[in-house]
């Protein structure tokens, strides 16, 4: 330090920020480059919106928008992008597969639902969504079953996915919460990513159009940008929403969750109508009955060996209230996302394919 | 260190031109303590960033902990018990007595770092005066510190060269970079790189390497400020810390009085290059003899001088600093004070409600076994774990705490009493740890949503830990502020099987202090 002139310093000084913003630059080149300021409205519901023909390429100069506009001032195109897609007459509503292997049932039920290439065209990408509240071993059922993710990370990325990511936040800010849980480990495995969440990066304040106690709400951003969300939440029962099926598993991809608490009934719902999977597949290998939805018990849980699949979330949930012997209206947040339009919890009219593999 | 120094040099230093370069069949010593010293530092910085929940080690990650006999000495003499790892220290102390201080010069990381951060040139003249009574300065610390140790203290070992730099490394350096690291993600999120490409970058270190959330620890600055003495001293003379300070260099120096390598200077010509090269200015009367306990045996005299005249062999050390008896009687005499003064503090009855400590911790037994090193802060995977000013007396300063708003104790988690290098936290299995009540937790039902606004929350229930529940509700039919009547739920804590996890008082949704906290007992 004593033979360093003022000079020299400031020239390494110079030196070094210009080598660190030319590297900052590339990284930025080389990555995929979109409009900044259009995160969460136009360029979603564009996204999703268009599915068969506009290829990513095409889109950079319909939305030139207006790129410097604030996340939350984006309120009028805000659209539901994903209205499950009405389902061909052919296929059933509700993929329900029966077996030992964890794998191959869920393999099954999405072919049973029309095959992966039904939601995930070549090119498009994929999140997928699995329960990571805690660090707990698989086998505890508190977490989704690794079998099941990986299974379809690995359908995804036949089909052809240009990236397939996992993601879910835990409670405690535990570190280990992706390995211990075994997802991490399938994941990689199947060639997908797990990205990781740090509850502070990368939300927005979303409008929620169709909301009725929310009328905005802090949304993992990425969620909402991307063109597939498969949601794959472990069935378990829960001290307060009664049960933690799809729509409740969604909370993972909220900033606060905490607020969700003071009224499961509308709140779940509201955030559901933005955030609306492509595609759930229930993960009802073990089914959690007692002490749920933290668990810890292997007492507390009922092995069923049974995966479920509909795009329809609202109609998955529905079919997954009888392992508890419930009706879907006894269920608050399900009746009300029935009674908003969102989905249908009536069975009877529902097309069920239930397979034994 | 030579190399690139200036011109100036110090004036009663006869210039030498005529000699001839120096040939010397030992000539690769010096760069082999340089080889020696950067393997250390890394293996240091290696363990240090392998002390996670996520990274296990070949190598114990407190290997540097455990291989100090200074720390290993006292937290065996306060704790009246040998430390589960106290023979680790034994090589060391062995090694000393047969080679001398070659820990200080060869392996210490803290020195290394030193040396590295050199602020001096070596041919400036030292701004020290009075050197003898500084020199003795180290040996008083160290009496202070084990007089205080067998009075069943160990606040001081917090002075401790590889305590201080482990705990500057767990509380202050490392994650003042991670929160770098994130400010640069948020930047190149402002500058619109795409949100994957941050995340996907972070995801390499984060959860691994880093931990989730940087860490926050409210004593950083405090660990600013003595790290940035040790290092600034340097200003005033190279290694200052090492020379007058160092409580573990002043143990190694009395143990390295009759070893068998010491420098011995034959044929010298008292040309005194070797003198202003010195790191430790051990070297005395023009270059003829070296002071006893002061060499850490670098061989950069030997490699600086131009005549071939020093060698390393059995010797006759001259002039040691060693304190008089008066002043040793002064250290002994102030460390009881010291700890009579502690032990007035009313922490010692009237516990401070919040103390909960880690896991398996013996109160009493915990507080003399606890080197103050932050292993259990850096391997914390929540981050809850911090270092106590004065919660727990000012005894207690440095030692952890859980804060569980900060970080709620990881059911799963029991990677604090694996890395505790003296056994302070005792090495419980998970099973173990997860059967080990540490606090237990308390609704405040004048803030709790439920209790006090009728607001339904049971975020509480829903994340306790312990698999059959230490929180219940209770369903109560009320009519609420419309008069419509409603049904409620109520948390309320079964204390026999709380743990005092913390993990409710994290994620109480009630701003501020949570509505649920956990305390002792």
């Amino acid at each position: 330090m004593y033979y360093v002139s003022r000079r020299g310093f400031l020239r390494t000084l110079v030196a070094a920020s210009t080598l660190s913003l030319a590297a900052g630059a590339l990284g930025a080149c080389a990555g995929d480059i979109q409009p900044s300021g259009s995160v969460p409205g136009s360029t979603v519901s564009s996204a999703r919106a268009a599915e068969p023909s506009a290829s990513p390429a095409a889109r950079p100069g319909e939305s030139k928008a207006d790129p410097t506009a604030l996340p939350s001032s984006v309120t009028t195109e805000m659209e539901v992008r994903l209205v499950p897609s009405p389902t061909p007459a052919a296929l059933p509503h509700i993929a329900v597969v029966k077996g030992n292997d964890a794998a191959s049932i869920t393999e099954a039920a999405i072919t049973a639902i029309g095959g992966i290439e039904r939601f995930v065209k070549p090119g498009k990408s994929v999140i997928i969504k699995p329960n990571i509240c805690r660090a707990a071993k698989p086998e505890v059922g508190a977490t989704t079953t690794p079998e099941v993710v990986g299974k379809l990370v690995e359908l995804s990325r036949k089909a052809g996915a240009s990236s397939v990511r996992v993601m879910d936040l835990g409670w405690a800010g535990e570190s280990q919460y992706y390995q211990m849980t075994g997802i991490e480990a399938a994941v990689k495995a199947a060639g997908g990513q797990m990205l990781l969440m740090d509850g502070r990066t990368g939300y927005v304040k979303t409008p929620i159009p169709k909301g009725r106690a929310l009328k905005e709400y802090e949304i993992f951003s990425e969620a909402l940008k991307t063109d597939v969300l498969i949601n794959v939440p472990i069935a378990k029962n829960h001290s307060m929403s009664i049960l933690t099926l799809g729509i409740k598993n969604l909370m993972g991809l909220v900033k606060d969750r905490p607020s969700i608490h003071a009224n499961f009934a509308q709140r779940l719902p509201d955030l559901f109508s933005v955030l609306t999977p492509t595609l759930t597949v229930i993960d009802a290998t073990r089914v959690m009955i007692a002490n749920g939805p933290t668990g810890g018990r292997l007492e507390d849980l009922l092995v069923m060996n049974t995966v479920i699949a509909s795009p329809d979330t609202v109609a998955a949930d529905a079919y997954a209230t009888r392992f508890w012997g419930l009706k879907p209206k006894e269920i608050p947040y399900i009746r009300t996302a029935a009674e908003m339009g969102l989905g249908s919890i009536d069975l009877q009219h529902l097309r069920i394919a239930e397979l034994q593999v | 260190m030579s190399a690139t120094s200036t011109e100036t040099s110090r004036p009663q230093v006869p210039t030498v031109a005529k000699l001839p370069p120096a040939r010397n069949h030992l000539a690769w010593l010096p760069s082999a303590r340089l080889v020696s010293q950067a393997f250390f530092l890394c293996l240091f910085a290696y363990l240090f960033l392998s002390t996670t929940v996520n990274l296990p080690s070949p190598l114990p990650v407190d290997f540097f902990l455990r291989i100090d006999p200074l720390i290993g000495l006292s937290a065996s003499l306060a704790n009246r018990n040998a430390t589960p790892t106290l023979f680790w220290s034994l090589p060391l102390l062995l090694g000393t007595l047969v080679l001398g201080r070659f820990f200080c010069g060869w392996i210490c990381p803290l020195g290394t770092t030193l040396d590295a951060a050199r602020l001096r040139s070596p041919n400036e003249q030292d701004r020290i005066i009075n050197e003898g009574r500084w020199r003795r300065t180290k040996y008083l610390l160290l009496a202070l510190l084990l007089a205080a140790a067998a009075l069943g203290n160990t606040t001081l070992l917090a002075l401790d060269p590889l305590s201080l730099l482990t705990r500057s490394g767990a509380i202050l350096v490392f994650p003042a970079i991670d929160h770098l690291f994130s400010a640069g993600a948020d930047l190149a999120l402002s500058l619109g790189v795409p949100l994957t490409a941050v995340l996907d970058a972070a995801s390499l270190v984060r959860g691994t390497v880093l931990p989730i959330d940087p860490g926050l620890y409210a004593l950083a600055p405090l660990s600013l400020l003595m790290i940035a003495a040790v290092v600034g001293l340097n200003a005033v003379a190279h290694r200052f810390w090492c020379r007058y300070l160092c409580p573990l260099g002043a143990l190694l120096a009395l143990a390295s009085r009759w070893s068998l390598v010491k420098r011995r200077a034959s044929a010298c010509l008292g040309c005194q290059r070797c003198v202003a090269g010195c790191r430790t200015g051990a070297i005395i009367e023009q270059g003829q003899a070296v002071s006893v306990g002061e060499c850490v045996l670098c061989l950069q005299c030997q490699h600086a001088c131009p005549s071939r005249a020093i060698s390393y062999g059995p010797a006759v050390a001259v002039q040691g600093y060693a304190p008089s008896r008066r002043q040793l009687l002064l250290a002994v005499g102030a460390a009881a004070v010291g700890v009579a003064t502690l032990s007035v503090s009313p922490a010692n009855a009237a516990e401070y409600p919040y103390l909960i400590r880690p896991p398996g911790a013996q109160k009493g037994e915990f507080l003399s076994a606890c080197v103050r090193c932050g292993q259990c802060m850096k391997v914390c995977p929540t981050g809850g774990l911090q270092p106590s000013l004065s919660e727990g007396g000012l005894a207690g300063l440095w030692s952890p705490l859980l804060v569980p708003r900060l970080g709620p104790c990881d059911y799963q988690c029991h990677a604090c009493g694996q890395v505790c290098p003296t056994g302070a936290i005792p090495a419980l299995t998970l099973s173990e740890k997860q059967e080990t009540k540490i606090g237990t937790a308390y609704i405040d039902r004048n803030r709790c949503l439920p209790w006090a606004d009728n607001v339904p929350c049971a975020v509480c229930q829903e994340v306790c830990q312990v698999p059959t529940k230490a929180i219940t509700l209770e369903v109560v039919s009320i009519t609420d502020a419309a008069g419509a009547p409603m049904e409620l739920k109520r948390p309320l804590v079964l204390r026999e099987k709380c743990i005092g996890c913390g993990v409710c008082e994290h994620n109480c949704p009630v701003p501020g202090p949570a509505a649920i906290r956990v305390m002792t007992a």
